[in-house]
């Protein structure tokens, strides 16, 4: 009960309710009485205390009506089974991984562990299983079984961000079923599963990563497309670029996670039709498109060089060079990271973290107190009815 | 009439109730506040002077006195001359006007008010029967009952049974009665009411009669739940008009008491101005008790 105060207010007027049911507006009984003139005039309807409530239907369904919406303010929720530890396993089933069956025993080996567990004292511990690539998708307790029997790479690429935002919605939505967590990867961890979102997304979760390293494919599992061919004019007027209507001097040109700052002049506006932008400038303008080629691709370069100025001869400039004449098909720009060790270690504590130290469980939807709402507006409707019919059979 | 009843039935119960307080009264005296009319002798001083044996006092002759009048031993002896004065003792006609309207059944089912009402009236024919005083019965109830003026013996009898004959119903009206009873200006004249009816226009003819000259009495018959209701609420109504339907609550109540006794003390004052005697009988008050302040002389009444 998230708001006690309200259950309590609503028992007082439930009780209220009662009491004033029990006060009934009636004629009371007549009897004769012959100097009955020398009592005040007045309305023959007057206040009577019953002894026992009139109408107790309409009572029951106006007690309900009240109860109901004070519990429905009260917030209840409905108590969970609480375990001692949760362990979140994130299984990896991304291009990255170069032998599933490796990963499914890893994950097996850890959950299954953690189901003897559960089925031998099933307050003490539970499991979830998270499969990611791209994505993650959480599974309950009782699919973690059969998830793992019927797990198949994909072929898309890996994302431990996508990984931490899963487990850390887990943990929220677990937070008041258990008194701590654990967080288990089964993954190769390899460099292209990183983004730069990973960093501040990782520092939301408040301990230690237990990383049971698989074996990584050692390249991606579709070749690169060969060399690329640059073309790149000095004055920037690559095939089929239009002429801007007006030159202007952006500060910087962004290629993947390379950024030249540099006073780039803008004439041409590259033909992005069919082609993939690779370079941008900083209002989000295309700056650098690829095109497919039979033998690879071809990279259109429509940035104006200025070589008075020495702007080739600046580390910047190199940089963006060699990353223009990276293989076809591979990120451009982006260099291969390796996972730092310290990325799994607890910022300051083990691989237990109590449940209380996640926030509370923002996106937990919790629809008790709809339902009571719900049921609360129903016992108004059967309340109002009930008036009417009393009133008509009143009149009758 | 009760259910099962015969009149007879009903007079032979009223006079074996009313025969305690026969006994209770017996030896009691009812004395007229003033002279009584002509009439045939009786208990009462007359008006009528000089006939009777009895001597009175002596008065100085005056012109136009009966010369046979004059008492001779007196003038031989001081030589003025004296008339004696005798005084005459008449009977004292006493009607008797009894409320039998609904009011008087109340409450139900002893009809406490009316059962009080019918044994005063009882007791006071009694009283006045003992002294030879003629007495008349009237009862107003849906329909009218008349008795004449009688003095025979079993007159108490012929009385009990008319009264326990009457069954209190309607709203009838005691003046329009007082007016049948003939002989009234010239006797005694009770009325045995709870005054809840025409009680203005009674009043009004009893003015006019006690100017006249006779000897009035009213007689308020109240029922000791109309003075203290019971502590509870609800709805009374008045039994002669049932449009009147009022709530008696606690909050009402207090100031029912309060206008029911300002009421009592306006007709006690009404007719008391009017030169009747007042006496308040309470159904749950022994009947000779209420009889003997009728009797009580004037100023000697509660």
């Amino acid at each position: 009960m998230t708001a006690p105060l309200y259950v309590v207010a609503a028992c007082l007027a439930a009780v209220s309710v009662a009491v004033l049911h029990l006060v009934v507006l009636r004629e009371p009984p007549g009897e004769q009485l012959p100097t009955a003139r020398f009592v005040p005039a007045g309305s023959s309807i007057v206040r009577v205390l019953a002894a026992t409530p009139t109408d107790r239907l309409l009572l029951a369904v106006r007690m309900a009506a009240v109860l109901l919406v004070g519990l429905a303010f009260g917030r209840p929720r409905v108590p969970h089974p609480r375990v001692a530890l949760l362990s979140i396993v994130a299984v990896d089933r991304s291009s990255a991984v170069y032998d599933e069956r490796e990963v499914v025993d890893s994950a097996r080996l850890l959950v299954g562990s953690s189901t003897r567990e559960t089925i031998r004292s099933p307050t003490q511990r539970a499991v979830v299983l998270i499969v990611f690539d791209s994505a993650a998708a959480v599974m309950a307790d009782q699919a973690v079984d059969d998830t793992l029997h019927h797990l198949r790479q994909s072929s898309a690429r890996g994302s431990l961000t996508a990984t931490f935002v899963s487990a850390l919605r887990v943990a929220a939505a677990w937070r008041d079923r258990t008194d701590s967590l654990e967080l288990l990867i089964v993954s190769p961890a390899r460099g292209d599963e990183v983004d730069a979102a990973l960093a501040p997304v990782r520092a939301l979760w408040p301990g230690g990563v237990r990383l049971v390293r698989v074996s990584a494919q050692p390249s991606p599992r579709q070749p690169l497309g060969g060399l690329p061919t640059v073309d790149w004019p000095a004055d920037g007027h690559t095939p089929d670029a239009t002429a801007r209507a007006t030159i202007d001097t952006v500060g910087a040109l962004v290629v993947g996670d390379l950024v030249a700052v540099r006073p780039f002049e803008r004439r041409w506006q590259p033909d992005t039709d069919g082609a993939r932008v690779i370079g941008r400038w900083t209002d989000g303008a295309a700056a650098i498109v690829e095109r497919r080629t039979q033998t690879g691709c071809a990279r259109e370069v429509g940035v104006a060089m200025d070589t008075a100025r020495d702007q080739t001869e600046h580390p910047e400039m190199a940089r963006l060079v060699r990353a223009l004449h990276a293989p076809c098909r591979a990120p451009i720009g982006a260099e291969m990271k390796r996972l730092r060790g310290d990325l799994w270690l607890a910022s300051g504590g083990g691989h237990h973290i109590p449940a209380t130290a996640f926030g509370p469980p923002a996106d937990e939807t919790n629809r008790l107190p709809v339902i009571l709402l719900a049921l609360a507006l129903v016992a108004l409707l059967a309340e109002l009815v009930l008036r009417s019919r009393r009133r008509a059979a009143g009149a009758a | 009439m009760e259910p099962g009843g015969s009149p007879v039935g009903v007079s032979s119960r009223l006079l074996d109730t009313a025969g305690p307080l026969f006994d209770s009264l017996r030896g009691a005296r009812w004395l007229a506040r003033q002279p009584a009319a002509l009439g045939a002798p009786g208990a009462h001083r007359s008006r009528r002077r000089g006939t009777a044996l009895e001597f009175t006092e002596y008065r100085p002759y005056r012109q136009g006195d009966d010369p046979r009048r004059l008492d001779w031993r007196v003038l031989a002896r001081t030589d003025r001359a004296y008339v004696r004065i005798t005084d005459d003792h008449a009977v004292m006609p006493t009607t008797i006007v009894i409320d039998a309207s609904a009011s008087m059944a109340f409450p139900q089912p002893s009809m406490a008010k009316w059962r009080t009402a019918q044994l005063i009236a009882l007791a006071l024919a009694f009283v006045a029967h003992g002294e030879g005083d003629p007495v008349a019965l009237g009862a107003v109830a849906d329909r009218s009952v008349r008795s004449p003026l009688r003095t025979r013996r079993g007159m108490l009898a012929d009385l009990a049974s008319t009264l326990g004959s009457i069954t209190p119903a309607g709203s009838g009206r005691l003046g329009p009665m007082i007016d049948e009873l003939g002989g009234v200006s010239h006797g005694r004249l009770v009325v045995v009411s709870d005054f809840l009816g025409d009680e203005f226009e009674t009043l009004a003819r009893v003015r006019a009669l006690a100017v006249s000259g006779a000897i009035c009495y009213a007689v308020h018959i109240v029922a000791r739940e109309e003075l203290s209701p019971a502590d509870r609420q609800s709805l009374v109504s008045d039994p002669e008009d049932r449009a009147v339907r009022r709530p008696l609550t606690r909050a009402t109540r207090a100031r029912y008491l309060a206008n029911f006794a300002e009421w009592r003390g306006t007709v006690r004052q009404g007719w008391q101005a009017a030169g009747a005697s007042y006496v308040l009988g309470v159904t749950d008050e022994p009947i000779d008790r209420i009889v003997r302040r009728i009797l009580r002389p004037v100023g000697n009444r509660a």
